[in-house]
């Protein structure tokens, strides 16, 4: 097993895109967290086979799906959760490695939004991802609906997005 | 399925939002999943929309949060809770024995970036979704060492509670300690908000912050920077061009940019020994600064019955605080005398007779240990700029130059603020911006011309006792302070130093050529009689706390309680003769 400099910059920097990927596929955030441990793991022991002229993105996405599916099909089909197939896998990360480029500039555009929210919003937002922290839970530690806080959170992402995307139409991403 | 959105954004169907949103939060039922599925199989524009959403929601949990969050208040303290899930700890096994294998240090920096990596928190989880309440008092005033607050109106007694807001002082520094065992240390002239337990907002100045063994997640927030604490003692200061240093002397920090560009750069990690700079608005990365493990000041000596405060208890208490700030000068006018050959600039003075000098002491005690005798002096080349000055801790200044210029005068520094634009008369009428700030008003055009004039300089000169060197910094116009544009020792000036015999003072003469003060064709000319001023400012022994200072050649026509960097009227006269 052996990596270059450049391969472990690539890693590095595709390591949010690989996330996000993963997270569309499995949702769950621990479980994302564990179909990424088990996809870098696979890109360490493929990193003799990458080819460094060719973009890494698409290249790694493609060990990320196969190890999000590989997780899926584990799990027998539960209440709430996606069970996709082999074929909607393939384009979603086609999808997402050629939106590279776009989920970067999101990312920057976020940092700036989430500026714009009340403390109160932003509070809201660090309670809920909070590592391990479910909508569940906090609403029961509040005495609200777990809707109700669901709908809190949908209108902070809801403003959210609408800012990232004035920033990419000023930036002409959008 | 919840009210559908007011507003609906583009390429969102009815009711995507919501359907999307219920998977965010894990309140998706097997028929969202159904409906998911055929929506992502079958349509574009749904994939379109649902990465959108979920490079949010991904976003979110990578980096903003999960970094962010560790400095939350736990509620009132009470919380209970398992411990903190350990992120991703089978990669970082892999990663180490990448690192291992290849010998790449890249991998190093890769587990640097990692959320939540290393973190011992192990406080419950949050209980609640709105802030428990808080007992008060937040914090104590543990020490004070000449520390004056802004205001006179904050008692700054050891022993005295404060509750969440605004702390500001002008000089010297004073330890909090928090109802949780956190510890601040705050130097003057600086401003910091308490928010809570475990988060504050430095508006400007320099503190350092000390957490209890055991305990981390403390948030320390400038303008600029935000700076994430992992159980550990670390400096912060917030200065010149919005710029945040972070120096980590015990554990470690994650420091991330708030600002423009720098708000999307990776999170850093800052080990102890290590020290950077964040400049905002900008998308580099940090600049590594050296490790200096003398630039702040990380403890205050026990209470030796100097100075606690000003205070607002007696009207003689805050006029000793007026005095402190704005001196009692006496004196209205210099003479520059013309020197009479060449100048040695040895810290000798021997050429110096002919050079009538300003005499003053501090409070107009002629007992005080602090004095200044001033002179100046010109030829067609240079300013000459001199002073025997009685200090109790002389050549002691911990300021340095590379680091800290906008502090030189803080270790003990002489300061000359003077005009070499005869068109601008006497007194001169430009403002600092913060003069108008302070009086709710704002400048015109032509007073923020008058302000930027380049031939209006602020010199402060100290000697920088680690590395033993003549310090000389400018600035140009009517600046704030900290100034965003200064020069720093700048090349063709020179500078001297000798200590007083007795130990208690010292001697420095300089010369700085007319060109570093933009009028070396036309250089002021015997008959001028320009703007000008003295400060000669006095520090703690060990060279970091501003104590007091003497001011002098100073306009008497104008009000005392006017800082003379901010108000170019308040400057007395240098007569060249």
């Amino acid at each position: 097993m052996t990596a270059s400099a450049k391969f472990i910059v690539e890693i590095t920097r595709n390591q949010r895109q690989l996330h996000a990927f993963v997270l569309s596929m499995v949702w769950h955030p621990v479980e994302a967290d564990d179909v990424l441990q088990e996809t870098n793991l696979v890109l360490w022991q493929k990193a003799a086979e990458y080819d460094e002229s060719r973009p890494f993105l698409p290249w790694a996405i493609r060990f990320a799906q196969f190890q999000a599916l590989a997780h899926l099909k584990r799990l027998h089909r539960q209440n709430g959760r996606l069970l996709i197939d082999d074929d909607l896998a393939k384009i979603m990360a086609d999808e997402a490695a050629a939106e590279e480029r776009v989920y970067e500039v999101r990312r920057i555009a976020l940092a700036n939004c989430l500026q714009k929210l009340t403390a109160r919003q932003r509070e809201l937002i660090w309670r809920r991802y909070e590592p391990d922290a479910t909508v569940a839970q906090m609403a029961a530690a509040a005495k609200i609906a777990p809707k109700a806080l669901s709908e809190r959170l949908r209108r902070i992402r809801h403003t959210l997005l609408e800012c990232v995307r004035k920033t990419l139409a000023k930036e002409s991403f959008a | 399925m919840t009210t559908a959105n007011a507003h609906q954004l583009a390429g969102f169907e009815p009711g995507w939002e919501d359907l999307f949103n219920r998977f965010a939060d894990g309140l998706a039922t097997a028929d969202d999943a159904d409906q998911l599925l055929d929506l992502l199989r079958d349509d574009p524009a749904a994939r379109r929309a649902y990465r959108e959403f979920v490079s949010l929601h991904a976003s979110l949990q990578w980096d903003y949060a999960a970094v962010a969050n560790h400095g939350l208040p736990p509620g009132d303290g009470t919380a209970a809770g398992g411990q903190r899930r350990q992120w991703r700890p089978r990669w970082i096994a892999a990663l180490v024995a990448g690192v291992i294998i290849t010998g790449a240090a890249m991998a190093v920096a890769f587990m640097t970036m990692q959320p939540g990596l290393n973190s011992r928190d192990d406080r419950g989880a949050e209980s609640a979704v709105a802030a428990s309440p808080v007992p008060s008092p937040l914090a104590t005033v543990t020490k004070s060492r000449f520390a004056s607050e802004a205001d006179a109106v904050t008692d700054l007694t050891p022993g005295q509670p404060i509750e969440a807001g605004r702390l500001r002082i002008l000089g010297g520094a004073i330890e909090v300690t928090l109802r949780n065992g956190v510890e601040i240390l705050l130097e003057g002239p600086g401003e910091l908000e308490l928010i809570g337990e475990l988060e504050a907002f430095l508006h400007v100045g320099t503190a350092v912050v000390r957490m209890p063994k055991g305990m981390n997640g403390f948030r320390l927030l400038t303008p600029s920077t935000e700076v994430l604490d992992l159980g550990t003692e670390f400096a912060v200061k917030y200065g010149a061009d919005s710029a945040t240093d972070v120096q980590v002397y015990d554990g470690a920090v994650i420091a991330t940019g708030r600002l423009g560009e720098s708000a999307g750069r990776f999170p850093k990690r800052l080990e102890a020994g290590e020290a950077a700079r964040f400049v905002a608005m900008s998308s580099d990365e940090p600049m590594t600064l050296p490790y200096r493990k003398d630039r702040f000041v990380r403890r205050l000596p026990n209470d030796i019955g100097i100075e606690h405060h000003v205070g607002k208890a007696s009207p003689a208490a805050i006029a000793a605080g007026q005095t402190r700030h704005f001196g009692r000068p006496q004196t209205e006018a210099i003479v520059v005398a013309r020197a009479a050959g060449p100048v040695t600039i040895d810290g000798r003075l021997d050429e110096w007779a002919l050079a009538p000098g300003v005499m003053a002491s501090l409070d107009r005690d002629p007992a005080a240990a602090e004095w200044m005798d001033g002179r100046m002096m010109y030829d067609a080349e240079n300013l000459y700029i001199a002073a025997r000055v009685g200090d109790p801790h002389p050549l002691a200044s911990g300021i340095d130059p590379t680091l800290d210029a906008d502090d030189g005068w803080r270790g003990g520094a002489v300061q000359v603020r003077l005009s070499t634009d005869r068109t601008l008369g006497w007194p001169v009428n430009a403002n600092a911006p913060n003069y108008y700030n302070m009086r709710g008003s704002e400048a015109t055009p032509e007073q923020k011309q008058a302000a930027g004039n380049p031939r209006l300089s602020q010199l402060t000169m100290w000697f920088c006792a680690k590395t033993a060197t003549p310090c000389l910094t400018i600035a140009h116009g009517m600046t704030t302070t900290p100034s965003d544009d200064l020069n720093v020792n700048p090349s063709g000036f020179k500078g001297a130093y000798t200590r007083a015999a007795d130990g208690r003072g010292y001697v420095m003469e300089y010369a700085i050529p007319w060109r570093l003060l933009n009028c070396e064709s036309d250089p002021p000319q015997p008959g001028d009689n320009l703007a000008a001023s003295w400060q000669v400012l006095f520090s703690d022994e060990g060279g970091r706390l501003w104590r007091t200072q003497i001011v002098e050649v100073r306009n008497l026509e104008e009000p005392p309680r006017i800082y003379s960097w901010e108000r170019a009227a308040t400057w007395g006269r240098a007569e060249y003769r």
